[in-house]
């Protein structure tokens, strides 16, 4: 493979380092993986090749411009390690006030037990590598069982080269007793491009809450091109919450594949807030059974020259599943957001319940949203409904408040926490919420500053 | 305690007031009335720092302090309070949440410390129930699927809780049944005292058998064409008000 690389990195666009890393992990992999994961490695390689990275005459990256990014180059492992204060610090920095939770430390996108807190009750769950599962015969099959990477480069490009991340599964009817916290810390003494695969398997009947969040503790750049598939089994309950709060030089593109099996329910919260560079999100939601519900929560805050691109889709497969989508955006000063939510109704998704609800508020003139709701239907017996809107401030409502004696900024800062209301008020854990309240809070009072 | 002299506003390049002359006192209670279409919101609303009118000539002081210069919050911070006529609906905002924030803005501009929550819940719970106010809803969202009645409740209970020193209201009656309109006043009366004052902008007369003016101004095309006792505004209500336009054609 890649005989055609060059020695020197520096000199390889962000494509070229990618296939070069497929080489190099390929032939390690060879010795510890399965035939029919290589194949899968190989294939999803030329998915790759074929499609590039994705120019803005790429539909689906129409209004995310990616190549501002791609001119710097990265390494495609890290090239030391951090240190336990660094880590000891990104934990605090990540810990969310009165928070009761279990924790998952990962570095670099590798499990690190020493750090974690887990559940003492090992019988209702198993966590593991993803780097000791692949050898397993039975891996290639479930890896991208409802991701088709065709459509989807960086999600194939992760297939090819991935070689860590976690697998969490939780045993059938059991349920969690706590959130589990998971904390991603990054850093690197070099620019460092990592492609995490995490896999969340919860079996029938089980039910379980998970908080994500990521801390980036170097200088150097960070382009994170992660992968999280999750299958929700008959009847399980799983609520997801990804917080996304970083440093200028973090780039990332997350793609999560949600497959629900019937009677399950999945609840995703999205929360963005700056300052990272670029994030895209792609949430696939594939409803695989009937009688499932669905909610995806989502809320960005859009600082200058940032870019947040929230792309999801909701496939109903089956009858008599609901979903429900409301995302909330505040586009800050020169910021740029994204929104393209596609709901898929197939013909024997009867009786399909299926809502989409998109609110931006531009803080300042100098802010721009591009939002794309997508509604196709082939079913007839359905009720679905898209709706996005564009506003500014109240100004009505800002004379009353100020009228009160409340100062403009505190008045922007209630009001920025009131259109966020609809959002932060999904959020059942109180520390959550008071945590994500306080974040925004911060975020108005520094863009008006 | 406020002083307007030759008040003039526009709005648009629409001149809407033309020359207000007013003085109101520490304990008084005034009403200015007026037809439809007179200046009597838009004389509301200046005072008040609203910031699509502008302000052509003319001064206002509130003990002797220039109160065109102040954005909208340092006038309410110095002690005007309008009740609005139409109060604003802001879902996601608590009642209570902005109760408190308004109260510890203000405060702090008069270098005081914000309440604490034992203290402020206190006060609130005192007020809720002098001027009759539902305590299920002062944990609702600001005005959110209020009554008509309930949100100038609301309006009087933001007046208790901040008082101010100068307190206009905007046809705080309109759209108000008997009863909602006896609460209203009754908590009016309640918060009467010799140092703060009322203006009271009304269509009608009816407010003012509730609460008893000291003075009645009739403002007509701009500018106060007539003032006198509480008797005047009988007069209004028994002729209407076409006598005023006849005798300012």
């Amino acid at each position: 493979m890649s005989q055609q690389v060059v020695e020197n990195s520096n000199s390889l666009s962000l494509k070229d380092s990618l296939v070069k890393e497929f080489g190099l992990t390929y032939s390690k992999n060879q010795a510890s993986e399965p035939e029919a994961l290589l194949q899968k490695r190989e294939a999803a390689l030329a998915a790759f090749q074929q499609a590039g990275i994705p120019t803005t005459k790429n539909e689906e990256w129409r209004f995310t411009n990616l190549a501002p990014f791609l001119k710097d180059s990265y390494q495609m492992q890290p090239t030391g390690c951090l240190s336990r204060e660094q880590i000891e610090q990104a934990i605090t920095s990540a810990q969310v006030k009165d928070l009761n939770a279990y924790r998952l430390v990962l570095v670099n996108g590798v499990i690190d037990f020493s750090f974690s807190n887990l559940p003492e009750n090992k019988q209702g769950w198993t966590l593991q590598s993803v780097a000791e599962l692949k050898a397993a015969p039975a891996f290639a099959a479930v890896l991208n069982a409802s991701l088709p990477i065709e459509k989807y480069p960086f999600a194939a490009i992760n297939t090819a080269c991935f070689t860590d991340g976690f697998y969490l599964e939780l045993n059938r009817d059991f349920s969690l007793d706590k959130p589990l916290q998971i904390i991603h810390v990054y850093g690197d003494q070099e620019n460092l491009f990592l492609q995490p695969r995490n896999i969340i398997q919860v079996n029938r009947g089980a039910s379980a809450e998970v908080l994500e969040s990521s801390v980036l503790v170097t200088g150097q750049l960070l382009f994170v091109n992660g992968v999280t598939e999750i299958q929700v089994e008959e009847n399980a309950h799983f609520k997801h919450a990804h917080f996304q709060v970083g440093e200028q030089q973090e780039r990332w593109i997350m793609h999560t594949q949600v497959r629900q099996l019937r009677d399950s329910r999945y609840d995703n919260y999205t929360l963005t807030l700056p300052h990272a560079d670029l994030v895209r999100n792609n949430l696939n939601v594939i409803l695989d059974g009937p009688n499932t519900e669905t909610h995806l929560y989502g809320l960005y805050m859009v600082e200058d020259k940032h870019l947040v691109d929230n792309h999801s889709l909701v496939d109903h497969r089956h009858p008599n599943c609901m979903s429900n989508q409301l995302y909330k955006g505040v586009i800050l000063d020169g910021g740029k957001g994204v929104f393209n939510g596609k709901i898929y109704v197939h013909r024997p998704a009867q009786k399909t319940n299926a809502f989409q609800q998109n609110n931006n508020l531009l803080f300042s003139p100098n802010g721009t949203i591009n939002s794309k709701p997508q509604l196709e239907i082939y079913a007839d017996d359905v009720k679905c409904s898209h709706g996005s809107t564009v506003g500014q401030f109240d100004e009505e409502a800002l004379f009353y408040l100020r009228s009160r004696g409340i100062g403009a900024e505190t008045a922007h800062s209630l009001m920025v926490t009131a259109f966020a209301f609809d959002v932060t008020n999904k959020i059942e854990n109180e520390a959550l919420r008071a945590h994500i309240e306080h974040l925004i809070e911060k975020t108005i009072s520094a863009a008006q500053a | 305690m406020l002083n307007i002299k030759n008040l003039f506003a526009s709005v648009e390049d629409k001149q809407i007031l033309k020359g207000i002359n007013l003085e109101v006192g520490a304990g008084e209670v005034h009403a200015i009335m007026g037809p439809n279409g007179s200046g009597k919101s838009s004389l509301a609303s200046v005072l008040a720092g609203r910031e699509n009118y502008e302000v052509t000539g003319g001064t206002v002081t509130l003990d002797g302090k220039d109160l065109l210069d102040l954005s909208p919050e340092d006038r309410a911070r110095e002690g005007v309070f309008l009740a609005f006529q139409y109060p604003v609906e802001i879902p996601g905002v608590s009642n209570i949440n902005f109760l408190k924030t308004a109260l510890n803005e203000i405060r702090a501009y008069h270098g005081k410390a914000p309440l604490d929550a034992k203290t402020f819940l206190q006060l609130t719970k005192e007020k809720q129930k002098l001027v009759e106010f539902d305590a299920k809803l002062v944990n609702r969202s600001l005005n959110e699927g209020f009554s008509g009645g309930e949100k100038k409740r609301n309006e009087i209970l933001q007046l208790a809780m901040l008082e101010p020193k100068l307190a206009i209201l905007d046809e705080t009656d309109s759209g108000l049944d008997i009863d909602a309109l006896r609460i209203v006043a009754n908590g009016v009366n309640k918060l009467r005292a010799k140092d703060n004052a009322f203006v009271l902008i009304t269509h009608y007369q009816r407010l003012l058998e509730y609460i008893v003016p000291d003075f009645v101004h009739v403002l007509y095309n701009g500018r106060i064409v007539k003032s006198g006792g509480k008797e005047l505004a009988l007069e209004l209500e028994e002729k209407g008000y076409d006598w005023i336009k006849e005798e300012n054609k």
